[in-house]
């Protein structure tokens, strides 16, 4: 017996490909809305009903939403996938480990600043943990930032 | 310039010299007059009555050994106008002395010589001629010499000792000042003044342009603090102290019962040949003012004591040797940043020299140096002395030696002031400068040594001095001035600031106080580079748990980040 596909993952299955890509542009946009042309521009399609196609196509899994104007915004966030590590602020979109790194680099580099003149080796190890955590963090931030969904 | 330089020092030698031999005369119990007394007693009766102007002054301090006080050694030079009664022999060597000649008086009484230059003084003494020190010849005016004076006939014109600086007050009101205050008889009173950001300084040193100065500074603090607390905090280099650090633990231990302690000998500073003043400056460093002043004491003799009388060549004395140091200088750096005040001491020793030991084993070799300060400490309300967080109390202290870095002040919960040591120091050999880690600790009344007490008496009374000082500076405490004294015995806070590898070389020292001008429970606020105040151990633990923490959840980011990555996003296949 197959295992029962819920909604949520039917939505997920079909988030790929240009459709994300789609989404993903949309997301960038915040509340702002998208008309089939625009979208076309700036992703490169080959013609505007490539647009239309994907657009609608997430118009029904319900993810975005056709405004009197006919242009589209997103209604729905999935917090899933690739997406999830990322954060969207004012058309700006950038990986969630870049908060996490800056803030523990940010707090260590105080602390140094603060005992440099009083530098041991017991404050040494003290601060080590948190200087494995911002070095992973950093280097998550990049990991994560080079597979954000881009067209080829 | 030089030449008259030389020719001072020379006679300061030569005087010392002179000096030196009749007080050794006196120590060991035979004094320059009883001597030729035993030979022939009517030599007691005072042979020689001249008249004269007094041409010149050089008194001297000298600590009379293995008693209380000081004596007051003095070489009157005198231009003869009149010889009333002269002895055969007055003359230098085949030159018979008359009228416009020049003589020295030595002056050795327990009361300053009431004469000054330009007097014209009748003197009644006996006249020295030791047959192997001619130079030294002398109008011999003493306590043992019967009916001997010095007598001031008629005062000379005054007008240049004053000097020019010298004022009978400070003034409060400027922001900083230098000047001196004439303090009795040919001594003079240095001090530096400031009075900025809510906080007064005020150092005090003796010195005297006619005597060898007296080696004596004392420097202290007054401020108000929250709640109308006054405060006003002070300390002093009461001793020096060479130690064989034989446990290795920096600091000297005593054991004055069984003479098994590690003080080996203590340094008892008589006087200098010079006194150097450096006023007081401001400079401003990164739109901080600091102020910087400083004394310097050239050439300064003194005492090497035994902490305890021994029976060396069937006398029981302490002298261990006599000795010069070439210089001992202090600086100081004194700013606000904030809310607390940095006053930055630089301590310089010069090294030993023309050391004089009275019995074979005398040797500094392998010793440590030490410095005993006492402090002076009142505020209008109770306040308490923390050494390692515990309370103490150099007067009821258990442990004569406790060990440690810093020392503070508290008020209730509120840090008022705060000593901080163990800074490197610098030792000067011959073959260059080396860097050693210092050591301090406080000290307990009982670990001072027993026969080093009889020369800290309060002999310099704070107090009086503080009094120059308008009362407004003092708000609250101006009532418990009179009360103030140096005397060590008084001091709750009694400290060692210890050198361990000395060896009798000149060495250079920084150690710091910190003084809180607001109530305070936390470390000060960007301290000065330098100071090895660091994070407490609550914020060092808070750092290594909120680094844990981090690291934790960056684990868990990067196992989540793997996963998510697995999946290419434009295909959605596995990669």
């Amino acid at each position: 017996m197959a295992p029962k596909i819920t909604d949520e993952e039917r939505t997920l299955s079909e988030l790929r490909g240009n459709t994300l890509l789609v989404y993903w542009y949309l997301l960038k946009k915040g509340r702002g809305s998208s008309g089939v042309r625009e979208v076309q521009r700036a992703l490169g399609f080959s013609s505007p009903s490539s647009a239309c196609y994907q657009l609608e196509k997430l118009r029904e899994l319900g993810l975005v939403s056709k405004n009197p104007t006919g242009d589209y915004q997103v209604s729905r966030v999935v917090k899933a996938g690739v997406i999830s590590a990322f954060i969207f602020i004012g058309g700006y979109v950038f990986p969630k480990h870049l908060v996490y790194a800056s803030a523990t680099s940010i707090m260590i580099l105080l602390f140094i600043s603060l005992f440099i003149h009083a530098l041991s080796l017991v404050l040494v190890v003290a601060l080590s943990p948190g200087i494995l955590a911002a070095i992973i963090f950093w280097y998550e931030t990049l990991k994560v930032w080079r597979h954000k969904p881009s067209p080829r | 310039m030089g030449t008259t330089k030389t020719r001072k020092t020379c006679l300061y030698a030569l005087l010392t010299a002179s000096l030196l031999l009749a007080s050794s005369f006196s120590m060991f119990g035979v004094d320059s007059a009883h001597s030729q007394l035993d030979e022939n007693s009517e030599l007691l009766v005072p042979d020689t009555l001249i008249r004269g102007i007094v041409k010149g002054i050089h008194l001297n301090y000298e600590n009379i050994l293995n008693k209380v006080t000081y004596r007051l050694a003095a070489l009157i030079t005198i231009q003869i106008t009149e010889i009333i009664e002269r002895p055969e022999n007055f003359c230098y060597g085949e030159k018979s002395i008359g009228d416009g000649d020049l003589v020295g008086v030595s002056y050795n009484c327990s009361s300053y010589p009431e004469c000054g230059v330009n007097d014209i003084v009748e003197v009644y003494g006996f006249w020295v001629a030791p047959p192997n020190l001619p130079a030294s010849r002398t109008i011999r005016v003493d306590d043992a010499i019967i009916a001997s004076y010095v007598k001031t006939v008629a005062e000379g014109d005054k007008s240049h000792e004053e000097g020019e600086g010298n004022s009978s007050t400070i003034d409060t009101q400027s922001e900083y000042s230098n000047g001196s205050i004439s303090h009795g008889l040919g001594v003079n009173l240095w001090y530096t003044w400031i009075n900025a950001s809510g906080t007064q300084v005020i150092f005090f040193t003796y010195y005297s342009e006619v005597y060898n100065s007296p080696i004596q500074t004392f420097l202290g603090q007054h401020y108000q603090t929250v709640n109308e607390t006054e405060v006003f905090i002070g300390n002093t280099l009461l001793l020096m102290e060479a130690y064989n650090d034989t446990n290795g633990d920096g600091v000297p231990d005593a054991d004055f019962e069984t003479g098994t302690g590690e003080i080996k000998y203590f340094f008892l500073v008589n006087s200098s040949f010079g006194f150097i003043p450096t006023p007081v400056q401001k400079v401003m460093i990164e739109d901080i003012p600091h102020y910087t002043w400083g004394v310097e004491y050239d050439w300064v003799d003194g005492f090497l004591l035994y902490p305890k009388s021994k029976l060396i060549s069937g006398v029981e004395t302490t002298l261990a040797a006599r000795v010069y140091i070439t210089h001992l200088s202090f600086t100081y750096e004194y700013y606000v940043q904030g809310n607390v005040s940095y006053t930055k001491t630089g301590v310089k020793v010069g090294k030993i020299v023309d050391f004089e030991p009275y019995a074979l084993d005398v040797s500094l070799d392998g010793v440590g140096l030490s410095l005993l300060y006492g402090t002076v400490m009142l505020t209008t309300k109770t306040y308490a002395v923390l050494v390692n967080g515990e309370p103490y109390n150099s007067k009821v202290a258990e442990a004569p030696t406790t060990s440690t870095n810093r020392a503070e002040v508290f008020i209730g919960d509120a840090k008022l002031y705060e000593f901080i040591f163990e800074e490197n120091y610098t030792l000067y050999r011959d073959s260059g400068a080396e860097s050693y880690r210092s050591k301090s600790a406080a000290s307990a009344i009982e670990n001072i040594p027993p026969d080093a007490a009889n020369y800290l008496s309060p002999y310099w009374l704070v107090g009086s001095l503080l009094r120059i000082l308008s009362e407004d500076v003092f708000l609250n405490m101006s009532a418990s001035l009179p009360n103030l004294d140096l005397e060590y015995a008084n001091s709750s806070f009694v400290y060692r600031v210890c050198y361990p590898t000395w060896d009798g070389w000149g060495l250079e020292h920084d150690p710091t106080y910190v003084a809180y001008l607001v109530e305070s429970v936390a470390p000060p606020i960007g301290p000065p580079i330098g100071l090895p105040a660091g994070p407490s151990i609550e914020a060092i633990a808070a750092v290594a748990v909120a680094g844990l923490f981090a690291l934790t959840l960056a684990l868990i980011e990067l196992r989540k980040t793997r996963r998510i990555l697995k999946i290419n996003p434009l295909t959605m296949h596995l990669r």
